[in-house]
């Protein structure tokens, strides 16, 4: 894990980049989210962690106010996202982990009509895209229609555009997926750089690997509670297992650990019942 | 294995009805349809009553070949998207079961499901056609088995048509072919709604029907039926003529499985992308827009490269077509150069009717337009107020122009001073107003966005109340403006239709009619008043529909997303 950037101040005066209080989503008597506590620094790169449906996605979609949460407040660079919408949404810059996009755009009409909404500076606008459609290997298919593109295309396009209006915030579901290795590689390197100047990244994953290398800090969600919170360090600490990874760290609060011992009892079954 | 692919359909259309609980949408769905069949059953039997068994088989013979076409062209979409477009397909090709029991679910599920309202809208008439000619018992059997046996035949035609399509050519085309054939079933539906305007003839109906040629298989179809009315056993030869047909339609469908239908959808997703050079366009020079200016853009070059989008506007090209082919042609040509007040009256009047069904039906569905990439929009910082009018902008804009064009066509046509074109495109446009923002707004509710159907992108309740807004905000905004439109010199023609006229056309004459009266009266008073109620009510509707829109917009619009498959 690397240490926090601190190249520029988010937002509000003092106000954390992204602060979460309470919050909470229900879907009947299914509890999504359940009263998460977050505070995330500008210039940290944090890392949100969790098993399939744990609550990840809601998550994310309360914070960037495209779910509304049954109870607490979710702000970002110091605005409330549902109290002050378009000041926070000034702010951030969201890419889902399905990449949908307006299918009869070409990816730079797209690019354009996201540096209007953004009232990005023309000048900036063109070098700013110029250099990300470049970074991405997106230069050659930049005039075709998006309904053309495959998924790592779009994830990529949604990346540059997400990246074209230089946000505080980044949020990313599931970045990598979908994106070939180069790709990935450069994805990470740019994460680390946007930090590193101040900005603050939130992403999901389900590589660990990725979390371990570029996280400042990470967040564990399970069944909607946040269950672990910090640095890898402090989370080998507090589990008291020194130089594990964050994959072992992750399975053991998750409950992978005992997924692991039947894995194993199984294959040993298999093996018995093949004599 | 096709009975397993059967199961697993019938679930997912189970758990996709429970899903929804939707029961006010299936009460007005179930009313519609019993409104429906009651219209069909009357219609045939009032046939049969007046002119016996006689009548069953010039009407069959006539009927059959005629859902025939129907079929072909409504079901070609379907097929498309149940064969190349749906998303179980990549999955069944996956596993091991044959493409065969794949193609013979399809194939079932376009028969069943892709013709409920096809099958009664031919079958239910000819009931009720036997009831009224007092045909034999064994006819309604026959009748069910004949009709459901020839649908399968046109089903089964619609599948080779789009097997052998899937072969020659490619996707683009495909789907540019695919919007012509719903322009034609539209077009087609509509000509056969025209034979209800003939129900006052129902006695002449066997004497001025054309016969069916006697080797086409809808016609044996029609004999089988007029000879088991007659109690006729040898009726059961054609019978088995048309099943033979039918099912030798499916069996040289399922000869071409392999090829059209699997290395079909392989070579369709495959795709036909080329890598281009790089190369820099215009458009990466223009200057960036505003906010509202780029949702403008977004929605116009989305539009634009959408041709199945613009099909909303059909009817009006359709009706405007007839109507100004009508007016041209013939006596009433000479009648409307004679009178080109009276004619102005009545094309705008015309134009009127088309856009209260236009404008909801192209403008409502402005959100759902936005489908999987809302969430673009939802997470920009921009205010609803923004959103709304960059929309409203685009959809006030391209009606207007429709209705200048439409205008000017027929303004060169029939001889209309400049001021009346001029007073039409004004009038025409400051109505506009409030009824594109009132589509806007009540498109935010019940946006569904279809990929595979642009026509389904509203929810039923929707759709039915924007029609029902659209119509009374043009009768509340218009019928009090009337006096500041109405040409005096009309009142001497009025005057003399108004007392022979009856029932609605009659309370319009007459209000017409008060209208221009009032304005010889007090010209510049009545003037005013009406164009002062004109200008209030049709940007204040705008006004106040857009203040809704953006703050439905700010609160969160959800859009259902159809999924197939």
């Amino acid at each position: 894990m690397r240490g926090n950037g601190r190249g520029r101040v988010s937002g509000q005066d003092g106000s954390p980049a992204i602060r979460a209080v309470g919050l909470t989503k229900r879907y009947g008597d299914f509890t999504a989210v359940d009263h998460l506590d977050l505070v995330i620094q500008p210039g940290e790169l944090f890392g949100f962690l969790g098993p399939n449906g744990s609550g990840k996605t809601t998550t994310i979609k309360m914070l960037t106010g495209l779910l509304e949460p049954n109870e607490g407040t979710a702000e970002v660079a110091g605005f409330d996202v549902w109290r002050e919408p378009l000041a926070a949404k000034a702010r951030f810059a969201y890419v889902p982990d399905e990449p949908n996009l307006f299918p009869k755009l070409t990816g730079r009409e797209f690019l354009h009509f996201i540096g209007s909404v953004f009232r990005v500076p023309a000048d900036v606008f063109e070098r700013r895209s110029r250099d990300l459609l470049a970074l991405f290997d997106l230069t050659d298919s930049i005039d075709d229609l998006i309904e053309t593109y495959s998924h790592g295309m779009r994830q990529k396009l949604a990346i540059s555009a997400a990246l074209v209006h230089d946000p505080e915030v980044i949020f990313l579901d599931e970045p990598t997926v979908g994106l070939d290795p180069r790709s990935a590689r450069t994805l990470k390197t740019l994460l680390r750089r946007v930090c590193d100047s101040g900005a603050t990244v939130f992403l999901t994953t389900h590589i660990l690997e990725i979390a371990q290398q570029m996280c400042d800090r990470v967040g564990i969600i399970q069944q909607g509670k946040l269950i672990a919170l910090g640095t890898l360090d402090e989370l080998r600490e507090r589990g008291g297992q020194a130089g594990a990874s964050l994959e072992d760290i992750f399975l053991e609060l998750t409950g992978g650990a005992e997924s692991a011992e039947l894995i194993q009892a199984l294959a040993e079954g298999e093996r018995s019942g093949a004599r | 294995m096709t009975g397993l692919l059967l199961w697993a359909q019938w679930r997912q259309w189970l758990h996709t009805w429970l899903a929804r609980r939707r029961v006010p949408a299936i009460v007005v769905v179930s009313l519609a349809a019993l409104s429906f069949a009651t219209v069909l059953t009357i219609f045939g039997y009032a046939i049969g009553r007046s002119a016996s068994l006689d009548a069953i088989r010039p009407l069959a013979g006539l009927a059959l070949p005629a859902v025939v076409i129907l079929v072909i062209l409504a079901d070609l979409p379907q097929v498309y998207g149940q064969l190349y477009v749906a998303r179980d397909v990549e999955l069944l090709f996956t596993l091991p079961i044959p493409t065969r029991s794949v193609f013979l679910v399809k194939y079932l599920q376009t028969l069943v499901v892709g013709n409920l309202l096809t099958i009664p809208f031919v079958l239910i008439p000819l009931i009720g056609l036997g009831v009224g000619a007092g045909a034999h018992p064994v006819y309604y059997p026959a009748v069910v088995v004949v009709v459901v046996t020839v649908v399968a035949g046109a089903v089964a035609i619609s599948y080779l048509v789009t097997l052998t399509l899937v072969r020659f050519l490619p996707r683009k085309r495909l789907n540019e072919l695919i919007v012509v054939f719903q322009a034609l079933t539209g077009l087609v539906a509509a000509l056969f709604g025209q034979v209800f305007r003939y129900s006052d003839q129902l006695d002449r109906a066997t004497d001025v029907l054309p016969v069916a040629p006697v080797w086409l298989p809808t016609t044996w179809g029609a004999i089988a039926l007029e000879r088991l009315a007659r109690a006729d056993p040898i009726g059961i030869l054609p019978a088995l003529g048309v099943i033979a047909i039918s099912g030798g339609l499916l069996l040289l469908s399922m000869t071409m499985v392999e090829r059209g239908f699997r290395l079909g959808w392989v070579r369709l997703s495959e795709g036909g992308r080329r890598k281009r050079p790089a190369r820099e366009r215009a458009a990466s020079h223009a200057p960036l827009r505003g906010p509202i200016a780029a949702i403008a853009a977004k929605e116009i070059t989305m539009l634009r490269r959408n041709i199945r989008e613009w099909m909303a506007l059909l009817p009006m090209l359709v009706f405007f077509g007839i109507g100004l082919f009508r007016l041209v042609t013939g006596d009433g040509g000479t009648i409307a150069r004679d009178n080109p007040t009276a004619s102005w009256l009545i094309a705008q009047g015309g134009l009127l009717a088309v856009m209260v069904v236009v404008v909801p039906a192209f403008a409502a569905p402005t959100f759902a337009r936005d489908g999987l990439a809302t969430w673009v929009i939802r997470t920009a910082p921009l205010s609803g107020w923004q959103i709304a009018l960059g929309k409203f902008v685009v959809y006030w804009g391209l009606m207007a122009g429709f209705v200048v064009v439409a205008d000017l066509i027929a303004a060169v046509i029939l001889g209309w001073p400049l001021l009346r074109i001029a007073q039409g495109v004004v009038v025409a446009a400051i109505l506009l107003t409030g009824a594109v923002a009132l589509a806007v707004w009540i498109g935010t509710f019940g946006a569904r966005y279809d990929p595979q159907n642009p026509h389904n992108q509203l929810r039923t309740g929707a759709g039915l109340l924007v029609m029902g807004v659209a119509a009374v905000y043009f009768l509340v905004t218009l019928f009090p403006a009337l006096p500041a439109m109405v040409p005096t010199s009309l009142e001497p023609v009025l005057a003399g239709i108004a007392p022979a006229a009856s029932g609605w056309a009659g309370v319009a004459v007459r209000a017409v009619l008060a209208a221009v009266r009032l304005k010889i009266a007090h010209p510049v008073l009545a003037i005013w008043l009406g164009t002062l109620w004109l200008v209030a009510i049709g940007l204040g509707v705008a006004a106040f529909a857009l203040w809704l829109t953006a703050r439905r917009v700010d609160a969160g619009i959800q859009i259902e997303i159809v999924e197939r498959g």
